[in-house]
């Protein structure tokens, strides 16, 4: 029925010389100066391995104190429409484990807690951890993509308060609005988002967080297995919130930890006073999160009955930043030639 | 940004989405003049889908006063005023009215145009103490001034005029584009804009996007909810239908028969396939009598309006763009054809496809602003779907005259 296909992106109008020189400066910045435009990617977030319980429901538990701690900066998202968020700029995280399940943290500060979404100008705060659906891949920190899809687990502090206090309807905010009658009132078919199934329109939740798969933008959608524990409480200024699930994952398309091994983490915090919501949030890039001590695999051994020597295209290098960077500084002069000596035949073609 | 053809605008404006022009489109006829504010479409809606708890602002069908008047309050002003700070001056129009450019070239922005870098649309989000007291305070005169001389046409000094509101169910619909979870869709066969209640998550983009805000937020689902144009009627699905395609619930109980609703064919390229034995587009195009509200927005609304004829031009054209002018004259000297077509409205609750005029006698000559206009007694047919007859009435309503012995009396 939706006969709307999105546009085609804006395609770049940016032409040859200015695509090289956008190579350099990136080659330059890199590999000479050491500015990683991706910063967060350099952290490494290592979840401790505990064997005291960790409660999934307090997340200022003591438990906690012993867990190492990152601080990860959030930035406004300005990748795709609605552009929004940027109230919160950073998020403490730390993760723990156990033979059975992983748990991460976070904490920010929030001089207000918004908890309720019963009026048209309120919005919930919540925050949301991000993992790759398919273990070693390395998806789009911008909710993945159709070959590289996400699991996202969401924390909302209204299933909090829904769980914690009870569902807060239109009626809870103005308790004096009067109706005369409500006709069919216990039909569910007038509630039709809660008829046909949204998780959002449901009146009861078994955890404050959502588990949700996504493939790219626009496409964030709630799992059919939610398996993800938490809950979150806040405390003089400052939102704590725990996430808890089983190590091993339940089904494809969800992500699975195994300890010594390594995956990645992406953050987004919204708040809800902020008018934050959807694409509306403080967000920071995957940073990876070892599973306790990573082992370095074994060095892969040649097989028997092959030549030693692999074919050059099979191996991966690092690129040496640094020695593209000169080369490609060093060919500017010549291209610019290139193009005026270009410019002047085709002027004189006219 | 893709680039589509507002026909309505007289130009290509930019859009989320590329061209994709339904095969059909739900239209309406709204005659302003004839409203008296009685508000049965208002309460028609009102029992028929948004009688539940959370739903106690929320009127997919309104009915305002204007010039004060809103619902939610001053959304029109509001919006307006969004698009004025973006492009100060620039909201005028421009060009000869031209086949595809009924009311020549709109050279402001529309809200897709006026939109800052990272949104769709420029928009806002009414807050509940704007939703919540339709209609409050609007029958308060609030001057003396003219009373005695300011009821004189063509245009009043004193005046005030009933506005009758349901979703647009736009060509290029602002919620649809404002959706980052595409769960907004335009059903390709009728036109009509639906928000998907499984797949909304009550971001409320739409509710502060779409310029007429009629996307509407429900707490009680935390899913926003809309006009969804009885589409069981217009399909005809619902029961009562019996199959046959069906006026919406607030078109079909109009007492003052001031509504006419159908569906109009559409080309691929957003253009309106030529129809002059539609009513709809009969008066929308061949007359033209029947106005897009706030053009200017962009969105190419599909509710039309015929102007009430003693409102100061000024305020009409700011409201339904240049074209309000010939449309009042229009509609103050009907053509012999728009008589006949005009007594389509609301005498059928089936949609009306085509028309056909039976001429009749001459039957009076009236006095229209100093010259004479001849009232023919024509039969009008409307014809269904099927082309099956579905009305027939004529220019001059039946009269009866009661017998004397029953004066006075029940």
């Amino acid at each position: 029925m939706h006969q709307w296909s999105r546009a085609e992106s804006t395609r770049s109008r940016v032409r040859g010389p200015a695509a090289l020189f956008v190579v350099v400066t990136a080659g330059v910045l890199i590999g000479v100066l050491g500015i990683a435009p991706l910063r967060s990617q350099l952290v490494t977030l290592e979840a401790a391995r505990t064997t005291a319980p960790v409660p999934a429901d307090d997340p200022w538990s003591g438990v906690w104190d012993g867990a190492p701690a990152r601080e990860v900066p959030l930035s406004v998202q300005n990748l795709v429409p609605p552009f929004g968020g940027g109230v919160v700029d950073g998020v403490v995280v730390r993760a723990l484990f156990d033979d059975e399940r992983i748990y991460l943290s976070l904490e920010w500060s929030d001089p207000a807690a918004e908890a309720e979404v019963n009026a048209t100008e309120a919005f919930s705060d919540a925050a949301a951890l991000q993992f790759p659906a398919i273990p070693g891949s390395t998806p789009p920190y911008t909710m993945g993509s159709e070959d590289e899809p996400v699991n996202i687990w969401q924390w909302k502090a209204v299933w909090q308060h829904d769980i914690d206090e009870g569902f807060a309807t239109s009626a809870t905010r103005y308790p004096d609005t009067y109706a005369d009658v409500y006709p069919n009132a216990d039909d569910p078919l007038f509630n039709p988002a809660g008829y046909v199934g949204n998780p959002l329109a449901q009146r009861t939740h078994a955890s404050s967080v959502e588990n949700l798969v996504a493939a790219g933008f626009g496409t964030l959608t709630s799992a059919a297995i939610q398996d993800v524990e938490g809950s979150g409480e806040w405390r003089d200024g400052t939102w704590r919130v725990v996430f808890g699930r089983p190590l091993q994952a339940a089904a494809d398309g969800l992500a699975g930890f195994t300890p010594g091994s390594s995956t990645q983490v992406a953050f987004a915090v919204w708040d809800g006073g902020s008018g934050d919501r959807n694409g509306l949030k403080s967000i920071a890039q995957f940073i990876q999160l070892d599973v306790g001590p990573v082992v370095a695999p074994p060095p892969p051994e040649p097989p028997d009955d092959t030549v030693v020597a692999a074919p050059a295209g099979d191996t991966e290098t690092e690129i040496p930043w640094v020695v593209i960077a000169v080369v490609l500084a060093a060919l500017l002069p010549v291209l610019a030639m290139v193009i005026a000596a270009s410019r002047a035949g085709r002027g004189s073609a006219r | 940004m893709a680039s589509v053809y507002n026909w309505q605008l007289g130009r290509e404006m930019t859009y989320r989405f590329d061209q994709a022009a339904p095969e059909r489109q739900f239209v309406a006829i709204f005659n302003i003049n004839r409203c008296i504010a009685c508000q049965t479409c208002t309460m028609a809606c009102k029992s028929t889908w948004t009688f539940s708890a959370g739903q106690e602002d929320m009127w997919w069908n309104n009915v305002e006063t204007k010039p004060y008047g809103g619902y939610p309050q001053h959304w029109d002003v509001k919006t307006l005023e969004l698009l004025e700070r973006a492009n100060p001056g620039g909201q005028t129009w421009g060009g000869a009215p031209a086949a595809e450019a009924p009311y020549g070239v709109y050279g402001g922005r529309t809200i897709f145009e006026a939109a800052s870098l990272g949104q769709q649309a420029v928009g806002y989000l009414p807050s509940d103490e704007e939703w919540g007291s339709p209609n409050i305070h609007e029958d308060s005169p609030v001057a003396k001034a003219a009373l005695s001389d300011g009821v004189s046409l063509p245009e009043h000094r004193t005046w005030f005029f009933y506005l009758q509101r349901i979703c647009n169910h736009c060509a290029y619909p602002a919620c649809l584009s404002a959706c980052p979870r595409n769960a907004i869709y335009k059903r390709p066969e009728d036109g009509i804009v639906l928000i998907d209640q499984a797949r909304c998550r009550g971001y409320r983009k739409c509710v502060e996007q779409c310029p007429y805000k009629k996307s509407m937020y429900r707490p009680d689902s935390r899913t926003s909810e809309k006009c969804i144009a009885c589409y069981p009627r217009v399909e005809g699905s619902d029961p009562i239908t019996e199959g046959r395609p069906m006026e919406t619930r607030c078109m079909a109980v109009c007492p003052g028969q001031i509504r006419l609703q159908g569906l109009v064919e559409v080309a691929p390229d957003g253009t309106w396939v030529q129809a002059p034995d539609n009513p709809l587009y009969y008066l929308i195009r061949e007359e033209p009598m029947a106005m897009p509200l706030y053009p200017q927005f962009g969105t190419s609304p599909n509710v039309y309006y015929i102007p009430p004829r003693w409102v100061p031009r000024q305020y009409l054209r700011q409201m339904f763009g240049p074209g309000v002018d010939d449309a009042v004259a229009a509609y103050e000297r009907p053509s012999r054809r728009a008589q006949a077509v005009l007594q389509l409205f609301r005498v059928t609750q089936s949609i009306i496809f085509s028309f056909e005029v039976v001429e009749g006698p001459k039957v009076a000559e009236i006095n229209v602003g100093g010259r004479p206009l001849e009232i023919f007694d024509d039969t009008v047919v409307g014809y269904g779907k099927d082309g099956e007859e579905v009305v027939r009435v004529n220019v001059r309503e039946p009269q009866y005259e009661r017998p004397a012995q029953y004066l006075n009396t029940i």
